[in-house]
C-alpha cells in the first residue's frame, strides 16, 4: 500500500515551516504581504477544488469563479448586510456552495467536453450578471465593504494572526484531498476519468460520484471564497473577472491529478504578477505566453517537470554508486 | 407588434454575424476537433485592421475588407504554427489551454500595435434606411445580412462541391483515413484555419463601427458566438447558424421584454434548456461509442 | 436444475435495426457456455443488455430468481454479474492493484466520510480490498506486476488483468468478450487455464468468442447467434458442426461455387 516516501515528508515539512515564518519575515505589520500570503491560501484551496474535479475526474468546469463568487458574497451578504456570526455565516456559505456544486453535478451528467465548458462559461456569467444587478441582495455594483475581520472571545484578529488561520485551512484542505484521492472514492473518480463505461461496468455509480465530487468542489471553491471575503474586506463581482482563467493556468500547470499540482500551480501563478511589476501593463500578455509555454514544453506541469528531474538525478546518482566497484575490479586486473 | 418585428429583425441582423464567428468555431472543431477558444479575438483584429485600412488611411471599403482577412489570416496561420502545431497530438486539455492563452496574447500583439484606446471607426456602409410599415430598416441592416448569408452559402458550397471542403468533411471524420487516401492534412488544416479567420475578419470590420473599436471587444463576442455554434451543434456548420440567429433573437426579445442588463442571463437558460434536451446542441451528431 | 441466467425472448433494436432478435437463452451454474456468430451477430449487443449497459426494447433478464432486465451496468455488478470488453477497457491511468482494487468497488465497504477520518473500519476495508486484489492477481498470475503502470503492459497481459479485474468482486457470472481476441496459442493456453480455474472456483463463464479451436476446447455448451438470432443451441460437437452453423460463417456451398 502507499507509504509516504522520506523524501516527501522532509519536503513538506521543510514547506511548512516556510508558510509558518513566513509573516515574521514580511514583517507582522506588513499589510499588503501579509494579504498576499493570504492569498496563496486562498487560491491554493481553489486550486485544489479544480483538481480534484478536472484533474482527477475529468469535468471541465471554466467558470469555477463562480463557486469562489458564491461562497464569498453569501459570507458577505450574511456576516455583512445580516449581522450573522462569522462561523454561521461561514457555514452557510459552504452549504451553499455545495448546492451551486450539485447544479454542475446535473450538468455533469448530461453534458460533456465543450458542452459542458460553455455551460459553466454561461453560469458563471449569469451569477455573475445577478451579483450586479440585484443591489438589494448583493450591494450590486458597489459590492460589500468593510467587512469585519473576526472576533475570537471578543479578541479581533490581526491580518497576520488570521494568516494562520487560513494556513490552518489551506492546510487541513490538502489533507482532505490526500485522504480523499487515496481512497474507495478517489480510486472511482479516476476510474470513471478515464473509462467511464468500464467503471460503471465495476460497480461505480458514475452519476452520483458526479454530484458529489461537483458538490465538494463547489464546497471548497465557496470556502475559498469567504477567506477571500474576510482577507479583503470588500467585495465586487469584478474582482473575480479573471479568477476563472486563473485557477485553471494554476491546476494544469502546476500538474493535473496530482497532489502536489495545486501547490506548485497556486505558488507560480499567484507570485508571477508580483514578480512581473516592472511589466504590470503586459501582464496579460506574459500570463498567455507562459500558459502556451508550459503547456507545450511542460505537459504534465511543473510537479510533472519536477519529478522528471528528480528521476534523472537519481538514476545519475545509482550509476555513479556502481562506478567505483568498475573501476576498483579494473584496477584488480 | 411592431417593436417585435423591429426587434426581430435586428436579432436576425446580430445573429447573422454571431454566425460568421460561429461558423468560424465550429469549422475548426469539425475538422481539428478542438475548440478555438480565441476565435473571437480574431474578430478584434478584423476590426482594427479594418477600421485603419479604411479610417486612417481611407482606403476603399474593398480593400479594408480584403486587407483585414489578409492580415487576420496570416497572423492566424502564424501563431497555428507556433502554438497549436506542437500539441496536436496531445491531450485535448492542453490544446484547450493553448487557445486560452492564445487569448491574452493576441489581444497583447493588438495592444502593442495599435495602443489600447478606443477607437472610432467611420461607417462601412452608407447611410439611409427603408420603412415599411412602421418598421424601419437600415440599409446596413440589408447589407450586413446580405454579406452574411452569401458568405454563409459561400461556405456551404465550397465543404459540398469543391476538393478542398469535401477533404475537410474528410478529415473530420477520420484524419488517418483521409491522410492514406492522398489528402494534404497540412493544406487542409492552414484551409480551416483561413476560413475561419477570413469569416472572423468582416465581421470584424463590419462591427467596428457599431461597437467602436477596442482590444476587448472580441472576448464578450466571441463567448456568444461560442454558445451559439454549442447550442447548434457544435461541428455542424448549419447548427451554427441555427444556433447564431436564435441568439442573436434571444437577446433582442430580453433587451425589448425583460432587461438588457439581464442578456446573458436569459441567453444562459436558453443554453440549458437546449442542451437538457439535447446534449449535443439542436443538430448535433451524436457519437456513438463502441463498447 | 434452476437456471442461474435466464434471458428470455431479448430483443434489442436500434432504430430499423434488430440487433438481437427475440433470444432466448439459460445458463446452468458452474458451466462455461459460449455465445458465437459470425461479426455483426449480435453477441456483443447481447452481453451489454445482460450487464445493463442497453435496456431491451423487450424481453427480460432473470438472474437467480431475480428480474434485472431494468438495472443499470452498476447495479447489475453489484448483484454478481461482471464483464470484459472486447476493445480493453483498463482504467490506464491507475496501477495495475489499483485497476482490480476498482474491481472489486461493490465489496468495499467504505464510504468517503469514513476514507476522510480513517476509521479503524474504513483503514480494514482498504486493507481487504488490496488484499482480495492481490490474492486476485495471484490467481491470474501477475502479483509480481502490481504496482506497474497498467498502460504499459503488452496487449495479452492487458486482456489478462481486465479478467483479474472481473473477478475481484467474487461474482456469479462472469461474462468474457472476445477474450482470446489477438493471443498467441501460447497466451490462448495460459487463458484456457485461467477459465477453467475459474470455473473449478464455483464462478459460472459467459464467453463470446471467434476461436473455434479454442471454443471447442473449453466450452460445455454452445449458441449460435446469426444477424440477431439464435440459429443452434448445444454442445460444442453438435453446434460447431450444424449445416446452419457453417452456413452463417461461410456463406452456402451452392453460392460459394457460382461465384
Amino acid at each position: 500500500m502507499k507509504k509516504t516516501a522520506k523524501s516527501t515528508v522532509i519536503t513538506l515539512v521543510v514547506l511548512i515551516a516556510v508558510a509558518l515564518l513566513a509573516p515574521v519575515v514580511v514583517g507582522l505589520k506588513n499589510n499588503y504581504m501579509i494579504n498576499i500570503l493570504c492569498s496563496y491560501c486562498y487560491f491554493g484551496i481553489l486550486c485544489c477544488s479544480l483538481n480534484l474535479l478536472l484533474g482527477y475526474t475529468g469535468q471541465i468546469s471554466m467558470g469555477h469563479a463562480a463557486f469562489m463568487m458564491i461562497g464569498a458574497y453569501t459570507y458577505g451578504i450574511l456576516n455583512k448586510f445580516h449581522g450573522v456570526h462569522f462561523l454561521i455565516a461561514a457555514l452557510a456559505a459552504l452549504a451553499v456552495s455545495f448546492a451551486a456544486g450539485l447544479l454542475l453535478g446535473a450538468a455533469c451528467c448530461k453534458l460533456n467536453a465543450i458542452f459542458l465548458a460553455m455551460t459553466t462559461v454561461g453560469f458563471y456569467k449569469a451569477v455573475s450578471t445577478v451579483i450586479i444587478n440585484e443591489g438589494w441582495l448583493t450591494g450590486g455594483a458597489n459590492g460589500i465593504s468593510a467587512i469585519q475581520k473576526w472576533t475570537v472571545f471578543g479578541y479581533k484578529l490581526k491580518n497576520w494572526q488570521f494568516y494562520y488561520i487560513a494556513l490552518a485551512v489551506v492546510l487541513l484542505v490538502f489533507l482532505f484531498c490526500y485522504r480523499m484521492v487515496n481512497s474507495k472514492t478517489g480510486r472511482a473518480m479516476r476510474a470513471m476519468c478515464s473509462a467511464p463505461i468500464a467503471s460503471s461496468a465495476m460497480g461505480v455509480n458514475n452519476n452520483q460520484l458526479k454530484f458529489l465530487v461537483c458538490g465538494i468542489s463547489g464546497a471548497l471553491a465557496g470556502l475559498a471564497g469567504v477567506l477571500y471575503a474576510v482577507t479583503n474586506s470588500y467585495l465586487s463581482a469584478d474582482m473575480f473577472a479573471k479568477v476563472s482563467v486563473q485557477t485553471l493556468t494554476m491546476t494544469v500547470v502546476g500538474g493535473m491529478g496530482t497532489l502536489w499540482g495545486p501547490l506548485f500551480g497556486t505558488l507560480a501563478i499567484t507570485t508571477l504578477p508580483e514578480l512581473l511589476r516592472p511589466f504590470a501593463d503586459h501582464l496579460d500578455g506574459i500570463y498567455g505566453v507562459v500558459i502556451i509555454l508550459t503547456v507545450i514544453f511542460m505537459p504534465n506541469g511543473i510537479y510533472g517537470f519536477v519529478r522528471r528531474m528528480v528521476q534523472k538525478a537519481s538514476a545519475k546518482a545509482k550509476a555513479k554508486k556502481a562506478q567505483p566497484a568498475n573501476a576498483a575490479g579494473k584496477k584488480g586486473e | 407588434m411592431i417593436n417585435f418585428l423591429q426587434a426581430l429583425i435586428s436579432g436576425v441582423v446580430q445573429g447573422s454575424v454571431y454566425a460568421l464567428i460561429a461558423l468560424g468555431y465550429s469549422v475548426i472543431y469539425s475538422t481539428l476537433k478542438m475548440g478555438h477558444f480565441a476565435q473571437g479575438e480574431f474578430y478584434m483584429v478584423g476590426a482594427f485592421v479594418g477600421c485603419t485600412l479604411f479610417t486612417t488611411w481611407q482606403l476603399p471599403v474593398v480593400a479594408a475588407f480584403a486587407g483585414a482577412a489578409l492580415f487576420t489570416s496570416v497572423l492566424m496561420l502564424v501563431l497555428e504554427r507556433l502554438a497549436y502545431r506542437p500539441l496536436y497530438s496531445r491531450p485535448a486539455m492542453a490544446l484547450m489551454m493553448a487557445t486560452m492563452g492564445m487569448q491574452y496574447v493576441v489581444q497583447e500583439i493588438v495592444r502593442n500595435i495599435w495602443g489600447s484606446d478606443v477607437r472610432r471607426s467611420d461607417n462601412v456602409f452608407p447611410d439611409g434606411s427603408i420603412q415599411i410599415g412602421g418598421i424601419v430598416i437600415t440599409v446596413q441592416n440589408i447589407l450586413i445580412f446580405a454579406i452574411c448569408v452569401a458568405l454563409m452559402l459561400g461556405l456551404t458550397v465550397f465543404m459540398k462541391r469543391t476538393k478542398t471542403g469535401i477533404a475537410m468533411s474528410a478529415v473530420s471524420m477520420n484524419r488517418k483515413a483521409a491522410s492514406l487516401m492522398g489528402v494534404r492534412t497540412p493544406t487542409i488544416i492552414m484551409a480551416t484555419y483561413v476560413i475561419a479567420a477570413c469569416l472572423a475578419a468582416v465581421a470584424g470590420v463590419m462591427m467596428g463601427p457599431i461597437y467602436s473599436v477596442k482590444y476587448s471587444m472580441g472576448t464578450t463576442f466571441g463567448n456568444k458566438a461560442m454558445t451559439a455554434a454549442v447550442m447548434g451543434g457544435f461541428g455542424s456548420l448549419p447548427g451554427a447558424m441555427l444556433g447564431s440567429i436564435i441568439l442573436g433573437v434571444v437577446e433582442s426579445m430580453c433587451n425589448l421584454y425583460i432587461s438588457t442588463a439581464y442578456k446573458d442571463v436569459f441567453s444562459f437558460i436558453i443554453l440549458v434548456v437546449v442542451l437538457f434536451c439535447r446534449p449535443r446542441g439542436i443538430l448535433g451528431k451524436k457519437s456513438i461509442t463502441k463498447v | 436444475m434452476a437456471a442461474l441466467l435466464k434471458a428470455s425472448n431479448i430483443t434489442m433494436q436500434f432504430g430499423g435495426l434488430k440487433a438481437v432478435d427475440n433470444v432466448d437463452m439459460e445458463i446452468q451454474p458452474g458451466e462455461i457456455h459460449a455465445l458465437i456468430g459470425p461479426n455483426g451477430a449480435g453477441k456483443t449487443t447481447f452481453f451489454n443488455v445482460v450487464s445493463g449497459i442497453y435496456s431491451p426494447t423487450s424481453g427480460s433478464v432473470i438472474f437467480d430468481g431475480e428480474e434485472i432486465t431494468k438495472l443499470k451496468a452498476y447495479q447489475v455488478t453489484a448483484k454478481g454479474i461482471t464483464r470484459t470488453f472486447q476493445n480493453i477497457l483498463l482504467f490506464e491511468n491507475m496501477s495495475i492493484v489499483e485497476n482490480v482494487m476498482v474491481g472489486g468497488h461493490t465489496r468495499t465497504d467504505s464510504g468517503l466520510v469514513g476514507s476522510l477520518l480513517r476509521t479503524g473500519k474504513s483503514r480494514r476495508a482498504e486493507r481487504e480490498c488490496y488484499e482480495n486484489a492481490m490474492k486476485t492477481l495471484a490467481f491470474v498470475g501477475m502479483e509480481e506486476l502490481a504496482d506497474q503502470s497498467a498502460s504499459g503492459l503488452p496487449y495479452g497481459k492487458k486482456r489478462i488483468l481486465e479478467i483479474a479485474r472481473a473477478l475481484a468482486s467474487h461474482p456469479k457470472i462472469i461474462m468474457l468478450d472476445e477474450p482470446a481476441a489477438g493471443m498467441n496459442s501460447t497466451e490462448s493456453e495460459e487463458l484456457s487455464r485461467i477459465i477453467f480455474k475459474i470455473r473449478d472456483a464455483g464462478i459460472t463463464v459467459l464467453l463470446v468468442e471467434h476461436d473455434m479451436k479454442f471454443v471447442a476446447g473449453i466450452s460445455d455448451m454452445v449458441t449460435v447467434l446469426d444477424h440477431g438470432q439464435k440459429i443452434c443451441e448445444g454442445v460444442p460437437q453438435m453446434a460447431l458442426n450444424g449445416p446452419r452453423v457453417i452456413e452463417a460463417y461461410l456463406g452456402k456451398e451452392e453460392e460459394e461455387e457460382e461465384a
